[in-house]
């Protein structure tokens, strides 16, 4: 009768299959095996490092730059179906339209910078990428 | 490199700063451990060194995320074990059917092993015991290579493969008790071919 002993594996009167087990089991991969995996790793971080990641930061800023262009229109778009009793016609509309857009884009000439500015920020992250001796 | 000074722990921190010598270590001290898990359950040479190339990669890379507190060969028998159950996926299942647990653990050797392995030659024994490893399913290979080679504890087996203690224990005594039948068997059959 045999009696598995699991705090200790040798001790349930068997060592010698034991040890014949450990060395029936314990295969070994290829010869090339360490210099095969090491040279695809290191291939993979290469190709993972050269991709270019442009950061969100400013395509956050763009998205919201586009909302602030898009802004006046929906509103007095908005204004106009909310008060049809006020009479609704498309000449007022776009009068009404034409002048919230006008003061709403004395500020375009900032949003143009910030833009720019944007755009600058993303090539230099990318030059930057591509190139790291820059 | 020096062995002598150089431990897992160096070899750790040298791979967590993207050093080639502590890949290599890592790898020269667990790809026979990792091949062994894998080959278990893949049953296949090439799939199980693509299996064990994989799970090492996936190591090196996340290797910054490796918390001390566990041990190193917990983590990546668990990486080489998840990833051979993957590579299994649309080809077959590895046998993980609910065991009825035991509270026993004892078992009567066979006759013909008791009587006939002692005496045979070491290579014979070695011939023998493959065979014999052969026909063991996938879970119960997988537990002797854990336990027995790996010489993993019960709670890092639990670890690596998220099987419970009794579950375990109950793999590895059927493992064991079918190694001897299955050894036996062997050993019968030599008899029989003699006479």
């Amino acid at each position: 009768m045999k009696k598995l002993n699991f705090n200790n594996r040798v001790s349930d009167d068997d060592e010698k299959l034991i040890r014949i087990l450990k060395e029936s089991i314990g295969q070994e991969p290829s010869g090339q095996f360490i210099e095969n995996t090491l040279e695809k790793f290191l291939t993979l971080k290469t190709k993972q490092n050269s991709v270019h990641k442009p950061l969100k930061l400013p395509l956050y800023m763009m998205l919201v730059i586009v909302l602030i262009l898009l802004v006046p229109i929906i509103f007095s778009f908005g204004s106009q179906i909310s008060l049809p009793d006020a009479g609704f016609n498309l000449e007022n509309f776009f009068e009404n339209m034409a002048f919230q857009l006008d003061s709403w884009y004395m500020l375009s000439p900032m949003l143009l910078v910030l833009v720019l500015l944007s755009v600058v920020w993303i090539e230099l992250g990318l030059v930057k990428f591509r190139n790291p001796f820059v | 490199m020096d062995k002598s000074t150089y431990s897992e722990d160096t070899a750790i921190e040298s791979a967590r700063i993207g050093k080639d010598d502590g890949y290599r270590y890592l790898l020269e001290k667990y790809q026979t451990y990792a091949f062994s898990i894998a080959i278990g359950i893949v049953k296949n040479e090439a799939n199980a060194e693509e299996v064990v190339q994989d799970s090492f990669i996936r190591v090196f890379k996340n290797i910054a995320k490796f918390k001390k507190t566990g041990k190193f060969s917990t983590w990546l028998y668990r990486i080489v074990y998840n990833t051979s159950l993957t590579s299994l996926k649309g080809k077959r299942k590895i046998d993980l059917r609910s065991l009825n647990e035991l509270e026993n653990y004892e078992f009567d050797i066979p006759d013909n092993y008791a009587n006939g392995f002692d005496n045979l030659a070491r290579n014979d024994k070695i011939s023998f015991v493959n065979k014999a490893i052969a026909n063991l399913s996938e879970s119960e290979n997988l537990v002797v290579t854990l336990y027995y080679l790996n010489e993993c504890s019960i709670i890092e087996i639990g670890q690596i493969t998220g099987w419970n203690t009794a579950t375990i224990k109950t793999r590895l005594y059927r493992a064991r008790q079918n190694l001897y039948v299955e050894l036996s068997k062997l050993l019968g059959n030599e008899r029989n071919n003699i006479r």
